[in-house]
């Protein structure tokens, strides 16, 4: 079967269920001003609003729930101890995905460590526990798999722009890059999920 | 993971131990000001210690000063860069950051060759060594505490490239502190700026990217 990787297809591929938030959420900055004012129930709010959409992004890059988890707290600890570094006056989801992609990057680097020192040899991480179907299942092994070969610097815009449906404008802000080069790290991961995609799946399902 | 679950307990016990209100930081170009104060205190304290330059009354004292005012101004620019780029979300991208590299190395290429043109005086013969390893270490001990404290600004946001940060602050700093040593040191000779002057700012970017990477790993998540 010759499956044409494009981002619908990614998107449906994606652990995503419910379409992404485009605009950005004014009440999700006035939490945070909240948050910041000392208010105790703020932070839970954010929390509980924006636990689900760091979990897909952390879901889609570490492909590991239990990690997932961790990675989410971690960045909401960090959103804690920065929480000065938050402007009232700017987007709160870019400052928030900002701290996230450092999160995951510093986990990876020390997981790398880890794994370099460990001597007992586990070769592959444990699947996720994920209640799906058999075909959805066998697309989100594939997406990880997927993803994980592409570069970090592609494998970002891609995410944040297909599963979480970030602007490149945005992503561009948080990355340190341009709208344009966002927009074309985006599309060359998508070239290169196309050229990957197809071989990739005939040899699931042989 | 249940997302819509009570806080973990993790996060329940850091907001205990830290609930308190804080003030939001202020915009970097009102953060940086925080560097003034040092910086003229260097501008003062190298004549002071060291001597003014020989040529300093040929140059001109007010155009002296002046320059070395326009440098100190660069290295600010380029300090407020690292504290912008230090906020989460908020990264240069490229074009910026090579704008304020290409700021910095302009103003210090512009006045080497203004102080060339104004003045031209060489190394004396047989003291090449002695001139590299004295402008080439001490302005770097000058600046140390300049960067300290930019880095010290720069780390109560959360910089997610804490090398880049770094590198900035140090850049910057190594400006500042080079804009005071230029009260002292006299010799224009372009070959001598660019090894020992611009050695010592390259020194402390240097300092700055590796001491940034550092204080990142040691605050780095569990």
């Amino acid at each position: 079967m010759s499956v044409l990787v494009s981002a619908s297809w990614f998107s449906e591929v994606a652990p995503v269920v419910e379409q992404p938030e485009r605009i950005e959420d004014p009440a999700l900055g006035e939490l945070m001003s909240a948050h910041l004012a000392g208010e105790p129930r703020a932070f839970e709010e954010l929390y509980q609003r924006m636990a689900p959409e760091l979990g897909r992004y952390f879901a889609a890059l570490a492909r590991d729930a239990g990690l997932t988890e961790d990675l989410v707290q971690e960045t909401f600890l960090r959103v804690h101890a920065a929480r000065r570094s938050f402007d009232p006056a700017l987007p709160f989801r870019p400052w928030l995905f900002a701290i996230a992609r450092h999160v995951f990057l510093m986990s990876r680097r020390a997981r790398a460590r880890r794994a370099a020192r460990e001597t007992v040899g586990c070769e592959s991480a444990p699947e996720p526990a994920v209640p799906s179907s058999e075909g959805a299942l066998l697309g989100r092994r594939l997406l990880g798999q997927l993803l994980g070969r592409l570069s970090r610097e592609r494998q970002a815009p891609l995410v944040l722009h297909h599963i979480l449906g970030f602007d490149f404008r945005e992503i561009g802000r948080f990355l340190g890059v341009s709208e344009g080069a966002a927009r074309v790290r985006a599309s060359r991961a998508l070239a290169e999920l196309r050229d990957e995609g197809p071989e990739a799946l005939k040899v699931e399902e042989r | 993971m249940n997302p819509h679950a009570d806080l973990p307990p993790r996060l329940r016990r850091a907001l205990h131990e830290d609930s308190g209100a804080v003030a939001p930081l202020k915009p970097p170009s009102r953060r940086v000001l925080a560097l003034v104060p040092l910086a003229l205190l260097l501008l003062w304290w190298v004549p002071a210690h060291f001597g003014l330059r020989h040529d300093f009354v040929l140059l001109g004292p007010g155009r002296s000063i002046i320059a070395s005012g326009f440098q100190l101004v660069g290295g600010l620019l380029i300090v407020a860069g690292a504290l912008f780029e230090a906020v989460p979300g908020r990264q240069l991208n490229g074009r910026r950051f090579l704008l304020l590299g290409a700021l910095g190395a302009a103003v210090f290429l512009v006045l080497t060759a203004l102080a060339a043109a104004a003045s031209p005086t060489l190394v004396p013969i047989g003291r090449e060594a002695r001139y590299l390893r004295v402008c080439l270490g001490t302005p770097p001990l000058l600046g140390a505490p300049l960067l300290a404290l930019a880095m010290a600004l720069a780390f109560r946001a959360y910089p997610v490239r804490p090398v880049v940060v770094g590198a900035l602050a140090g850049f910057g700093s190594g400006l500042i502190a080079d804009s005071a040593w230029r009260l002292f040191c006299e010799v224009a000779d372009p070959v001598h700026v660019l090894t020992a002057h611009g050695g010592a700012i390259l020194l402390l970017t240097l300092v700055g990217a590796v001491g940034s990477s550092l204080v990142s790993r040691w605050r780095r998540p569990s």
